[in-house]
């Protein structure tokens, strides 16, 4: 069965694409001190602003550092926001959806009326409220977006429990005895997998612009750790004199989550059960 | 009452519903009713600036946007004049005496209040006392130090009464004079107390009297005032709109309307200057002024001015209670480099806390030099070694702190940023954070803080910007916390002087000490810079950056 998801996979031209530019950048991010062409962190007053050319290829930012090895180290803390997010958002949300999809009655009510409660919160707003009031950073940020996504991911699970609740091989195994921690583990969770695999894909993508909002307001990754949001907003205020800072900064955001959506999209068709063995 | 919003989501939403606003700006109104035999009568002027008054009272004064605010809707006894001087607005003339300590101010009749109400000595001297009463909140207070009985007057354990002192401190002669009576000569008297607005009597009396502070009265939804605009309405956090008084006593003012539009991005400001959505800007992002300065449809007025850009030094807590630590962070940066590419084209490199264009500066006193090597060692005369990191450790402790700016400030975030590694050259653990305005200027002026980098205005008198670092301000204005007492000393003695020749000795001697002492690192001095469309005409400019509001009546469109 993996092996013909993969054949599906690689027929979705776009997805393998996106697969490629998105390993490119992931590997410069995880290489960053060995890839990038200068030292990210070290500014030069007299060198500010600087337009492209051959020693600085995506120019200098407003503090004379070299843009192109600040946009690879951001995209470790971008990369690493996004995906420590959305590993939090995937653990709350599998457990609850879980939970509420498994036993039902009168835990999935509440349960999904808490999950309702989370999701009825302005995703900003319950971010800012968090930022204000435990200050911003790395891990408040990683914090806010994985509990600002997680009910999505709980409502996703949910509904695949519910759908092979009522599966024959579920109610065999019931029949034998299994206790249901073996049911959730063997028989609930694999069969939830290709939903929840797409969900995954996505929140990441979302988990990456929503840093790059954040750092852009001054609330996500604090300077002089560069982000590819506060790259942007660093350049925003010298689009006139320096347009190249923001330009590039939005352009690897831009890819990157392109790039995810690509390969959400092919794994969404590609799992399909629907579609399997035909 | 306003409740402050000290929440930087909620700053942070208004942002952007303002930024999602602010493109749809309020045409000039139709209903001019245009002078057939004057073309300089009507219009509407728009004013965008990056924040919100806090009070519209000119009581308070808690920062330069009340200031400027206030200066359309109130007036005062006295304004400052373009070159620095006092001259009378609401007084017609005023005496002072042989001894310097009796003055009497002849005040103009036929001024009326915005409500019809006329204006007499009675509001000056209510005024005054409001000043004075502890119960209210006033930076205006200690420029009336020099009064009778002010120290008794405004005991915070139970002020007295002005009738139980053998001297008050304003009598009131008749309806149009009144006389003040100082406990010794003082020079700034008249420039930095009396030229600050005045308060309706009849309208605040009895709040007063029952111990509310100006912030919880009616009054400040809908002030009355004095000035040349009257208030029409204020939409929090948006827009605040006036209306010429017509029977402003210095004249009907030219301009029709004023509408004060709040765009807390300064980018943005700068563009909907540049299309014609606002017609004035204040205190434009330095990095906006060259593209500014290349629009034909754009006239400014930069000008020397009394403001000073700096990190603020928190001098009560370790580790800037030692001045070696202090002197260490100032050779540690290249100011003149940090200054001119981040603070401003039009911002010079500062010595100390008065700029050049005031008598008292001293031109002797060179800026610290960018010496890395000094720096190093003056952490390792204070005891301070780097660790196998290279991070200044004593006692098992880093050198680490944080240093803060406003979060609109973006020129002071950058200098900010470049001073972050200078420091962490140094070998300090350096943390950056933007703060909301109304949250950091509470902590700040509060002693809650360790650097700040800041804006201040000037005062018109060096007296004003020297009590800054006088022991007795510590909690009020004196937010580096500095204690000296050979300073305080000097400053004492120099306040009882009136004439500047013989000032001038004991204030060089003053910018000696705090040179020495660095409680700011002095970066820049602020220029004032304005920014209108160039039909606007008949701007007077002063020292004082706030002081071009003051005369706002006298400016029209010149179509």
């Amino acid at each position: 069965m993996y092996q013909e998801v993969l054949e599906r996979f690689l027929r979705h031209k776009v997805a393998v694409v996106g697969g490629v530019a998105l390993c490119i950048i992931i590997l410069a991010a995880i290489f960053a001190p060995y890839v990038s062409p200068h030292d990210a962190f070290k500014q030069d007053i007299a060198n500010t602003r600087q337009p492209p050319d051959s020693t600085n290829l995506f120019g200098t930012d407003a503090f004379g550092r070299d843009v192109l090895s600040r946009i690879i180290w951001g995209g470790r803390v971008s990369l690493a926001i996004g995906f420590l997010a959305m590993l939090l958002s995937s653990v709350i949300g599998v457990t609850i959806g879980s939970l509420a999809g498994f036993y039902g009655g009168g835990a999935e009510w509440l349960l999904m009326r808490l999950t309702d409660m989370f999701y009825s919160i302005p995703a900003l707003l319950l971010i800012l409220i968090l930022v204000a009031v435990f200050g911003p950073g790395f891990w408040m940020t990683v914090l806010a977006i994985g509990l600002v996504f997680w009910p999505a991911t709980a409502r996703v699970v949910r509904a695949e429990f519910l759908k092979i609740r009522s599966e024959p091989y579920v109610e065999a195994a019931q029949a034998l005895g299994a206790s249901p921690s073996r049911l959730i583990f063997l028989h609930f969770l694999p069969n939830a997998m290709a939903p929840l695999i797409v969900q995954m894909t996505l929140q990441l993508a979302q988990a990456i612009v929503l840093e790059a909002g954040l750092s852009y307001l001054g609330l996500g990754a604090q300077p002089p750790f560069p982000s590819w949001g506060n790259i942007l907003a660093e350049g925003h205020m010298h689009l006139r004199t320096a347009p190249w800072i923001a330009t590039f900064g939005g352009v690897f955001i831009w890819i990157t989550v392109l790039s995810f959506n690509f390969i959400g999209d092919g794994l969404r068709d590609s799992l399909d059960p629907s579609l399997i063995g035909r | 009452m306003w409740k402050r919003s000290n929440s930087i989501a909620i700053s942070i939403m208004v942002i952007l519903l303002a930024m999602a606003l602010s493109g749809c700006g309020p045409a000039d109104d139709p209903a001019d009713d245009e002078e057939p035999d004057d073309p300089r009568y009507g219009g509407t002027i728009t004013i965008g600036y990056i924040s919100d008054v806090n009070y519209l009272n000119p009581i308070p004064r808690i920062s330069a946007v009340d200031n400027m605010v206030n200066a359309w809707l109130h007036d005062s006894l006295v304004v400052i004049g373009p070159d620095g001087d006092p001259q009378p607005r609401l007084a017609e003339d005023w005496d002072v005496s042989e001894d310097a300590q009796t003055i009497t101010f002849h005040l103009k009749e036929d001024v009326k209040w915005h409500d019809g109400n006329p204006f007499t000595a009675a509001d000056v001297e209510f005024t005054v006392y409001t000043i004075l009463n502890p119960n209210v909140e006033s930076t205006i207070r200690p420029h009336m130090a020099s009064l009778q009985g002010f120290a008794a007057l405004t005991d915070s354990d139970g002020p007295a009464s002005p009738d139980d002192l053998d001297v008050r401190p304003v009598e009131v002669i008749d309806d149009h004079t009144i006389q003040f009576n100082l406990s010794r000569p003082d020079a700034t008297f008249i420039p930095m107390a009396l030229s600050r607005g005045i308060i309706p009597r009849h309208l605040l009396e009895d709040d007063i009297a029952a111990g509310k502070d100006l912030s919880e009265t009616d009054y400040t939804l809908e002030p009355v005032g004095l000035g040349p605009f009257q208030f029409i309405e204020w939409s929090r956090d948006e827009r605040i709109v006036f209306e010429r008084f017509d029977d402003y006593h210095e004249g009907r003012p030219f301009l029709e309307r004023i509408v004060y539009e709040i765009i807390p991005d300064r980018s943005v400001a700068s563009a909907n200057l540049e299309t014609g959505d606002i017609d004035f800007l204040w205190e434009a992002a330095p990095a906006a002024w060259s593209g500014l300065m290349d629009l034909d449809q754009i006239d400014h007025d930069i000008s020397d001015g009394l403001g000073l850009s700096g990190v603020f030094l928190n001098t009560e807590e370790p580790p800037f209670d030692d001045r070696r630590v202090r002197q260490a962070m100032r050779y540690a940066l290249d100011m003149e480099a940090i200054v001119g590419e981040y603070l401003g084209d039009g911002m010079s490199l500062a010595s100390g806390p008065i700029p050049p264009n005031i008598w008292a500066h001293n031109p002797d006193i060179e800026p610290y030099p960018y010496d890395p090597t000094r720096a190093e060692e003056l952490l390792a005369e204070a005891g301070w070694t780097p660790d196998s990191d290279g991070v200044m450790q004593k006692d098992g402790e880093p050198l680490a702190f944080q240093i803060e700016t406003f979060d609109f400030a973006t020129e002071r975030q950058e200098a900010s940023i470049a001073a972050q590694e200078f420091w962490t050259d140094l070998g300090l653990e350096v943390d950056t954070r933007w703060v909301e305005t109304t949250v950091l200027l509470e902590r700040y002026n509060s002693g809650d803080y360790e650097a700040a980098w800041v804006n201040t205005t000037g005062d018109i008198d060096p007296a004003g910007t020297f009590g800054r670092f006088h022991s007795d301000n510590i909690d009020s204005g004196n937010t580096t916390r500095f204690s000296h007492s050979e300073l305080d000393g000097i400053l004492d003695e120099a306040r009882q002087l009136t004439e500047q020749e013989e000032r001038r000795p004991l204030y060089w001697e003053a910018l000696e000490i705090l040179h020495d002492e660095q409680p700011v690192l002095w970066a820049g001095y602020i220029p004032n810079d304005y920014w209108f469309n160039e039909d606007l005409t008949g701007f007077v400019v002063t020292p004082e950056s706030e002081g071009l509001f003051k005369h706002l009546h006298l400016v029209y469109f010149d179509r």
